[in-house]
């Protein structure tokens, strides 16, 4: 998956039109990035690129740029 | 060899409902749309200040003796599964002796179990009757996880609600063929912390929800713990009964929310024809949602006799148990 699907898949679970998360933002200053957002992650990253990571880990993501490093070599960083 | 069968399920919801639209109107940024669309809850069904668990589960069992299919004086054994009893003491089974009008020769006890505890009391009734103690078990279940909750809390009570349930589970002398089981059974207390609630207890909060008594949950966390165990339970609970999945007629899960039972429905490739989900109007109710769903789909039609049903329940604890019940 590259870097630029990974983002649209987060548009798909925030609601947004494809394109609108660049990977650069805070995740503070993101709406809707909320536990029901962390569930559906969770959900892409098991269905889509088969890959668990610790509630933990992504809870302490900060930035975009944090969750696409969760899945690692998955994803074309 | 006469075996146990599953022979009657009743459940009851109390009168008082949490809908989308009251959460919406308390949480301003919880809009109503999107929790139905994420949990699959339209309404969940909320104990008043004076009904508890008891109460929830002998309105199951009186709908159950009125539907005609046993009387009280016939059973000889309680279980009650609830995390939420009356009291500390006495057990809340044996006050459920009492009000149900259950012969003093029964027994009765209470179990402590969440999510998994209707899987846990079946295996308990079928060892109890399997080996010759009882023949006619009431396994009740009921749950009041709203008297735990924090008001404040959107996540929690979005998703739970309160319920009774009431299973007989009786010897079927006519029974050529086991009728519940095998089991597959599990627990993690590792991941206790990420379901808790220390209120109603005595050791106080635990470490990590230190100052926080009411019920807490970790999604994310048991999201994580579902998708590790529950494909492998399903899996092993077939491989003990020398069946693939396309064997199963229906799937039961634990009723937790629909995005989880979505994901879970789809990683292990269940047709949706065979996979049940009835949390629509009743949310997540803990041990009742299994016994719910079964009675659910039998006034459905989508149960018939000989149907081969599998159940899972997941959660706190960590504790699961998976099943498979050849229906009756």
């Amino acid at each position: 998956m590259t870097k630029v699907q990974y983002c649209r898949q987060l548009d798909e679970i925030l609601g947004f039109a494809p394109g609108t998360i660049k990977g650069d933002e805070a995740l503070k200053d993101i709406p809707g990035w909320d536990s029901l957002a962390i569930m559906a992650f969770i959900s892409m990253l098991d269905e889509r690129l088969g890959v668990m990571v610790p509630a933990s880990k992504i809870t302490s993501c900060r930035t975009v740029a944090d969750l696409i490093a969760l899945a690692g070599d998955r994803v074309e960083q | 060899m006469p075996y146990a069968s599953v022979c009657a399920i009743e459940y009851y919801l109390p009168e008082r409902v949490l809908t989308n639209a009251h959460l919406a109107a308390e949480f301003p940024d919880w809009g109503a749309e999107k929790i139905a669309e994420k949990t699959g809850i339209q309404i969940r069904h909320i104990a008043g200040e004076s009904e508890f668990s008891s109460d929830l589960a002998a309105r199951a069992a009186q709908k159950l003796f009125a539907s005609g299919v046993a009387k009280p004086s016939e059973i000889d054994y309680i279980l009650f599964c609830t995390q939420t009893p009356d009291f500390a003491l006495p057990t809340s089974a044996c006050l459920l002796q009492h009000r149900l009008g259950i012969p003093t020769s029964a027994g009765a006890l209470d179990f402590n179990l969440g999510c998994s505890g209707y899987v846990y009391g079946l295996s308990l009734a079928k060892g109890l009757i399997e080996t010759g103690q009882a023949r006619n078990v009431l396994l009740l279940t009921g749950e009041t996880y709203s008297k735990l909750m924090d008001p404040q809390d959107k996540s929690v009570r979005t998703i739970f609600g309160d319920a009774g349930a009431a299973t007989l589970v009786t010897l079927d002398e006519r029974a050529d063929a086991e009728r519940i089981g095998p089991f597959v059974l599990g627990s993690d207390g590792a991941g206790g912390p990420n379901l808790v609630c220390s209120r109603g207890g005595f050791r106080g909060a635990l470490a990590e929800a230190e100052g926080r008594t009411a019920l807490w949950m970790n999604g994310p966390e048991i999201f994580n713990f579902t998708l590790k165990v529950v494909p492998d339970a399903v899996n092993r609970v077939l491989a003990r009964a020398g069946l693939d999945s396309s064997s199963v007629d229906l799937f039961v899960f634990h009723q937790a929310n629909r995005y989880m039972l979505d994901h879970l429905r789809r990683k292990m490739n269940i047709p949706t024809g065979k996979f049940l989900m009835a949390l629509e109007n009743c949310g997540n109710t803990v041990s009742c949602t299994i016994p719910i769903a079964l009675a659910e789909a039998k006034s459905q039609g989508r149960l018939k006799t000989g149907d081969r049903v599998l159940l899972v329940g997941f959660g706190v604890g960590y504790s699961w148990g998976a099943t498979l019940l050849r229906w009756q």
